[in-house]
């Protein structure tokens, strides 16, 4: 059993187009500011080649076709991983204090999230293809979350998201974020597969586009980084806003009592 | 159960990661001048010895027996509409010096994990408390004592954050906070 027609001419456009944003990538010099996301689209294009080769050597339906498919997911997995810290590392390190607060926070949620998908996972009583799914899920759950708490620590601290890196967040957490609901609905509704195929590819190429306008102008030069403050100034401010603070909701928990 | 917990989580994450990324920021921008920065201290407080005065005791005293019923109610029911407006402006006063304080925040080298989250606790704390208040004053008005320690506190919390831009500005004037000329 081969592909679809359709699936065949799918496979081909999007291979191409993931060749197009590649290209785009190196050509507008991503690699020097954003190394592991231009990996990320290198691997992109290699595991379209390694699956090719394995659907014609040993057929799409065959055991090494199948492990091929899913480590070369799980390699995908890791490394978007890694490029949500890359983004979040690019948006908060430049100011120096939030950067120290977030970065423990958000390797402790990306630690905590994956080994609850290891353990899920691994406790999961059905076939080997609906354990791989729950991995699966688990592991992007991981992207997603870490990727909006970095998010939440940009919005509440005032920095801005925006240019490539807004589009590249788009696409890492869209594609998550559905593969979250679509492989729950495999689970539970095994027979829908071309339903849930549909829907993996879907969420694919709307991240593939995504990351296509991410690419398609040059990176922005680098925002001045801003000067920080003397530490004095923070711990000399901060615990009196924080008694002030404290005093007016006392003084409006008085009022309403 | 699960896989509907599991739709709602996938949905939910993926309007909040919109949002995050769409929705208008309130905060300014780390690279703000001194003329922005003194947008964000209080001005509502100032405002108020007028509200003060129509807080007074002494005018609903005098209305009462000489003014009719109706009179007196409409009388009280502006009163409160004034002071809802006027607990709005201090809430507002509160919150611009709350992004003032994670400005500051945002450009420290070094931030206490205990301070920031005690930061972000009060400030939902007082959201919360402030609501509750307003629900308050639907009901009945708030009394003039308890506006006054409000105003003073919002005040001094002002002009704390006063004292300190200044000092910043005069000892380092290099840093994000940019001069206004």
């Amino acid at each position: 059993m081969g592909l679809t027609f359709l699936s065949s001419v799918h496979w081909a456009v999007t291979s191409f187009i993931e060749v197009m944003v590649l290209f785009l990538a190196l050509r507008h010099r991503f690699f020097s500011r954003l190394p592991i996301f231009t990996t990320y689209l290198s691997l992109l294009v290699i595991n379209e080649g390694v699956l090719l080769l394995a659907y014609e050597l040993t057929g799409i339906a065959s055991h090494v076709s199948f492990y091929v498919y899913w480590v070369m997911q799980a390699a995908q997995i890791a490394v978007r991983t890694m490029v949500v810290y890359e983004i979040c590392r690019i948006l908060l390190s430049p100011y120096a204090g939030v950067w120290r607060l977030s970065r423990p926070l958000l390797i402790a949620i990306a630690v905590a999230l994956v080994t609850a998908a290891i353990i899920i996972s691994g406790r999961s009583a059905y076939a080997l293809a609906a354990t791989i799914l729950t991995a699966e899920r688990g592991l992007e759950l991981t992207v997603v979350s870490v990727l909006i708490f970095g998010l939440l620590f940009c919005r509440y601290y005032g920095i801005t998201v925006r240019g490539p890196l807004l589009w590249i967040a788009v696409g890492l957490g869209c594609y998550s974020a559905i593969q979250v609901a679509d492989n729950t609905f495999l689970q539970h509704w095994l027979s829908y597969f071309s339903l849930w195929e549909t829907l993996r590819r879907f969420s694919f190429d709307l991240a593939l586009f995504f990351w296509a306008v991410a690419v398609w102008k040059p990176f922005p030069a680098p925002e001045p980084v801003p000067a920080l403050l003397e530490s004095g100034y923070y711990a000399e401010i901060g615990p009196r806003l924080t008694t002030r603070m404290r005093e007016l909701n006392s003084r409006l928990l008085e009022m309403w009592k | 159960m699960t896989a509907a917990l599991m739709f709602l989580l996938a949905i939910i994450l993926l309007v909040l990661l919109i949002w995050l990324l769409w929705a208008p920021q309130k905060l300014p921008s780390t690279q703000v001048s001194a003329l922005e920065i003194k947008k964000l201290l209080p001005v509502h407080c100032r405002h108020f010895p007028q509200v003060h005065r129509l807080l007074a005791t002494d005018d609903e005293k005098f209305l009462t027996g000489r003014a009719s019923r109706s009179t007196l109610k409409q009388w009280r029911t502006e009163r409160n509409r004034i002071l809802r407006l006027y607990l709005q402006g201090l809430a507002e006063d509160f919150q611009h010096l709350q992004q003032l304080a994670r400005l500051i925040s945002t450009l420290s080298p070094e931030l206490r994990r205990s301070q920031e989250s005690e930061l972000l606790l009060l400030g939902l704390q007082f959201r919360v408390l402030y609501r509750m208040t307003l629900l308050r004053l639907a009901l009945r008005a708030v009394p003039l004592e308890e506006t006054t320690r409000l105003t003073e506190l919002v005040a001094k919390l002002g002009l704390e954050m006063q004292r300190f831009l200044d000092h910043m500005a005069e000892s380092k004037p290099q840093v994000g906070i940019t001069s206004a000329t």
